[in-house]
């Protein structure tokens, strides 16, 4: 299974964990649900931390975005969760999957407001989306070009000239999550993307054991011998 | 007639429920009736200003209660009863979520169309009915939308079949409902930074 690489766009926000939430339009019954249902690492990394997620991929493919457009004539924001796959078809062709995502205990009224705010920013006629994939086809077009093929690119944002990173990574009491977190700009997440990606095409592939389904020796169903050792150190 | 022909509907739609309901009532009008003549003209009309990306003009004739809505066609079994997908749409448009695209486009930064795509929407196959009010026609079309951009990528076409319904308003013929039923599920464009 490996390693999951994570990448965080996280904007903070005023107030406690209540207000943040509510302030980017989660009403207060989908609220109190969050409370009971989130893990005690994940309620501080909005609560105390400050931080609200944004957008954020997951090695290789996948990625979530989360942003609070206005939906009406009003000052009312809803907040709405897009989860993407970007499915190489060719060296320069791309299928990209989206789906829209919303908590099924919703209000129906939030439900259909968050789909709103999906529809208008991502998927096919979305606005965000439209100059997005333009900036994706612009740069696939820009990487076969002459300057591409003579410069190395430049992928440092972060790094001092000596390689250490600009600013130190945030303390357990700055930063709840798991892994590495920084505030500000930078590339870490993009170096290590790369490194890991780099790391796949480099090491010989993995011999997959065979899986079994529902056998007297597997009858919780589809497992291998390492899914087993994970879920034992999760526990 | 194709009884496995599913009709878009607005009350499909988790966004619909703004939409006018009503209904065509009897046959098709004949091609030199005035009032089929009268949506027709519109039509062609709205085409001109579509090709030529004059949204703000197309907003004038856009019904305060316009819900225009392309919902993702989905591959079924014959019988299944449905073709569409529940709850994704392409477009499910009220008249403030129009107002927003189009005031996108008049900015600076909608990179995707500058430079603009070259379009050319051609309507045809159009049917007029009558509905219950006096001020209210349903008509039919065909539209096939010739699109392209720069020099080098290739251009593309996207065929719809759409069902209008214009209401008189102070004297003036407008659109209060636009069902799209796209003829493609996965649409061949980059995007649709444009209407149908």
């Amino acid at each position: 299974m490996g390693r999951t690489r994570w990448r965080h766009d996280v904007q903070a926000a005023p107030g406690n964990l209540e207000e943040r939430l509510r302030y980017v339009g989660y009403p207060d019954e989908m609220i109190e649900r969050m409370k009971t249902m989130w893990s005690k690492e994940q309620l501080p990394l909005i609560g105390d931390n400050g931080f609200m997620i944004s957008a954020a991929s997951a090695f290789p493919n996948l990625s979530f975005v989360h942003n609070w457009p206005k939906v009406e004539d009003s000052e009312d924001v809803i907040p709405f969760i897009s989860i993407r796959q970007w499915q190489a078809i060719s060296e320069d062709e791309t299928e990209v999957l989206s789906w829209f995502a919303v908590d099924k205990e919703a209000p129906e009224e939030f439900k259909a407001l968050s789909y709103k705010a999906y529809l208008m920013c991502f998927g096919s006629s979305g606005m965000f989306e439209q100059d997005d994939v333009e900036n994706w086809v612009s740069l696939t077009t820009t990487a076969a070009g002459s300057m591409a093929r003579r410069l190395l690119l430049n992928n440092r944002m972060g790094l001092l000239s000596d390689n250490r990173p600009v600013v130190p990574a945030l303390t357990d009491n700055e930063f709840s999550g798991p892994g590495v977190a920084r505030i500000g700009y930078g590339e870490y997440n993009q170096r290590f993307l790369l490194a890991d990606w780099a790391d796949h095409l480099e090491r010989p592939a993995a011999t997959q054991p065979p899986v079994e389904v529902g056998t007297p020796d597997s009858p919780r169903g589809a497992t291998t011998g390492e899914d087993d050792e994970l879920a034992e150190a999760s526990r | 007639m194709n009884a496995n022909h599913i009709r878009v509907d607005s009350r499909k739609s988790p966004l619909g429920a703004h939409a006018s309901t009503t209904s065509r009532v009897g046959a098709s009008l004949a091609f030199d009736d005035t009032w089929h003549l009268t949506a027709h003209k519109w039509l062609v009309d709205e085409a001109y200003l579509l090709d030529a990306q004059d949204y703000t003009s197309w907003l004038k004739v856009l019904t305060e209660d316009i819900h225009y809505f392309m919902p993702v066609k989905v591959t079924t079994a014959l019988g299944s009863g449905y073709d569409t997908a529940p709850g994704m749409a392409h477009f499910d448009e009220n008249m403030y979520s129009l107002r927003q695209r189009v005031a996108r486009f008049a900015t600076e930064h909608a990179w995707t169309e500058d430079p603009p795509s070259r379009l050319r929407h051609f309507v045809t196959n159009v049917r007029t009915f009558t509905t219950d009010r006096d001020d209210e026609l349903i008509v039919e079309s065909a539209v096939l939308l010739f699109r392209s951009r720069g020099d080098v990528a290739e251009s593309a076409l996207v065929s719809a079949g759409r069902e209008d319904l214009l209401r008189q308003c102070d004297g003036e013929w407008k659109l209060a409902r636009r069902l799209i039923d796209a003829d493609e599920s996965v649409i061949r464009m980059q995007n649709l930074a444009i209407f149908l």
